[in-house]
């Protein structure tokens, strides 16, 4: 069955559409199937960067019912790699709550060896769901203070979502929303799983069972210096000691400027500058993750 | 306020296993962990918490990054006087680097006529320890093991202070602190 891999972060513009399209690129090249879902709905541009400005089927067909979801997969310039585009004229970025059912149980039909879901912006429910339902999320930041901060605000999402999914008893359920919906200010994960785990142990050791699986990757993007690479064993730290969560800090990627040339080609960067430091980076998150190993700095 | 941190209290003291307060598992370190990894854990993780760490603040209350921040210091310090305590005061403090053999340092001492600041560098050295190693675990800065390395008295606080920082670094080194300060008392005088 085909890995999954959805890559969010809350913030526009950190690159995550670049990388789920190089990412796709580079396990392409390693001679796996790879298939892309562009899932930023309301902002879907995978294809453009694919250099696909008209794509004749989109998963709008899939979610309209007009065609199974593995005939929206197209073939694409990269061998290995196919594209499932994002709907195009979508003014709402709500999926339907059967059409969101629906897209999950068929997702998981796909024959591919990895599915990367480009997720939006953003902390909608459809976003949060689709990181959850991943095997593993992956986590793409910027280090600029403002990407950290949504980052943070990203994982808490998914933290509560999470909880809310396995707390089925009405009390617990009535607390989990009280914090999401700000009626419990200053409650920390720590104070509410407490709380949880006197009203009922089951539940609060069933959500640290759901928490302790989740494992979501982290990936650092658009670094200026060397030392930035150490925020990602920052915010490691930090997500462990919050949320109790595990990240797998996996890889960093240097700014380059010549991002916007091979966009503007719609060719990926891998092929248009494949001996660029950025390349190099990007094929060992690609090693990385088949070889489960994380980043270690001298 | 004061009501906010009673309720913190109450939940930690009823607190579950996973969220005990085990100091290694604030400093992110595994037991056994030497003086230097300590040291350099506790940096990382103020460093961390500090209030204007980027990010921090989309998770954390300024109140409860100071209650963390409280948390790590009381690790460290936990930890800490815990790796000095347990290797005993008359050993030295550098377990991995262990000590020169006494003919090496006699030798050394032979050569150089005396046990004074290029002595303790030679000896430093030859265990492999760098000066930021020997800062981080004698509380001295490296600028002030280079001044006593260098015996640069103009460079050195009070000599009351000196003794001490020699005390301690010859004890690091596992050599005769006495002596060291004697080497560097006949410097002194003239």
């Amino acid at each position: 069955m085909a890995v999954l891999i959805s890559i969010g972060g809350g913030k526009g513009g950190s690159g995550k559409s670049f990388l789920a399209l190089n990412l796709g690129v580079a396990l392409a090249e390693r001679g796996r199937e790879v298939i892309l879902l562009d899932a930023d709905l309301g902002g879907a541009n995978l294809h453009t960067l694919l250099g696909i400005p008209f794509p004749s089927v989109t998963l709008e067909d899939f979610l309209n019912g007009f065609l199974p979801l593995a005939e929206t997969a197209m073939e694409t310039s990269v061998r290995g790699l196919k594209l499932i585009s994002g709907t195009l004229a979508r003014l709402s970025a709500k999926l339907k709550y059967d059409q969101k059912r629906r897209l999950f149980r068929n997702l998981r039909g796909l024959q591919a060896d990895y599915i990367i879901v480009d997720l939006g912006a953003g902390i909608g429910p459809s976003t949060l769901d689709l990181f959850i339902l991943a095997d593993r999320g992956l986590l793409l930041l910027t280090p600029e203070s403002t990407a950290v901060e949504n980052a943070y605000r990203f994982l808490r999402g998914v933290y509560f979502r999470c909880l809310r999914s396995v707390a089925t008893e009405r009390r617990i359920r009535r607390a989990v929303e009280e914090v999401i919906e700000g009626l419990d200010p200053g409650s920390t994960p720590w104070d509410l799983l407490k709380k949880i785990e006197d009203m009922d142990g089951n539940t609060a050791s069933k959500f640290r069972g759901v928490m302790h699986s989740l494992r979501p990757y982290l990936v650092l993007n658009q670094l200026r210096t060397r030392d930035e690479r150490a925020l990602g064993f920052s915010v490691k730290t930090v997500c462990k000691k919050y949320f109790g969560i595990d990240l797998s800090y996996i890889g960093y990627v240097p700014f380059d400027p010549k991002v916007s040339f091979a966009v503007a080609r719609g060719r990926p960067f891998l092929w248009e500058y494949p001996d660029t430091e950025t390349s190099r980076c990007i094929r060992e998150i690609a090693d990385r993750m088949t070889t489960d190993r994380e980043v270690t700095l001298p | 306020m004061h009501q906010g941190n009673s309720r913190q209290d109450d939940h930690r003291q009823r607190g579950h296993p996973s969220l005990e307060e085990d100091p290694y598992e604030v400093l992110e370190l595994k037991p056994g962990a030497g003086p230097t990894e300590i040291e350099e854990a506790y940096h990382r993780l103020m460093a961390i918490f500090d209030p204007s760490a980027p990010g921090i603040s989309a998770l954390y209350t300024l109140e409860e990054i100071r209650r963390m921040r409280a948390k790590i210091e009381r690790a460290y310090h936990h930890l800490l006087a815990q790796a000095k305590g347990s290797k005993g005061d008359a050993l030295p403090l550098n377990p991995n680097k262990g000590t020169l053999p006494p003919e090496e340092v006699e030798d050394i001492k032979a050569r150089l006529g005396r046990l004074g600041g290029r002595a303790l560098r030679e000896i430093r050295e030859r265990l492999g320890l760098s000066l930021q190693e020997v800062a981080s675990v004698i509380k001295v800065t490296k600028g002030t093991l280079e001044n006593l390395e260098g015996e640069r008295f103009d460079r050195l606080p009070a000599w009351v202070y000196v003794k001490g920082f020699l005390r301690a670094y010859a004890k690091f080194l596992g050599v005769d602190p006495q002596e060291v300060i004697k080497a560097f008392e006949e410097v002194r005088r003239q």
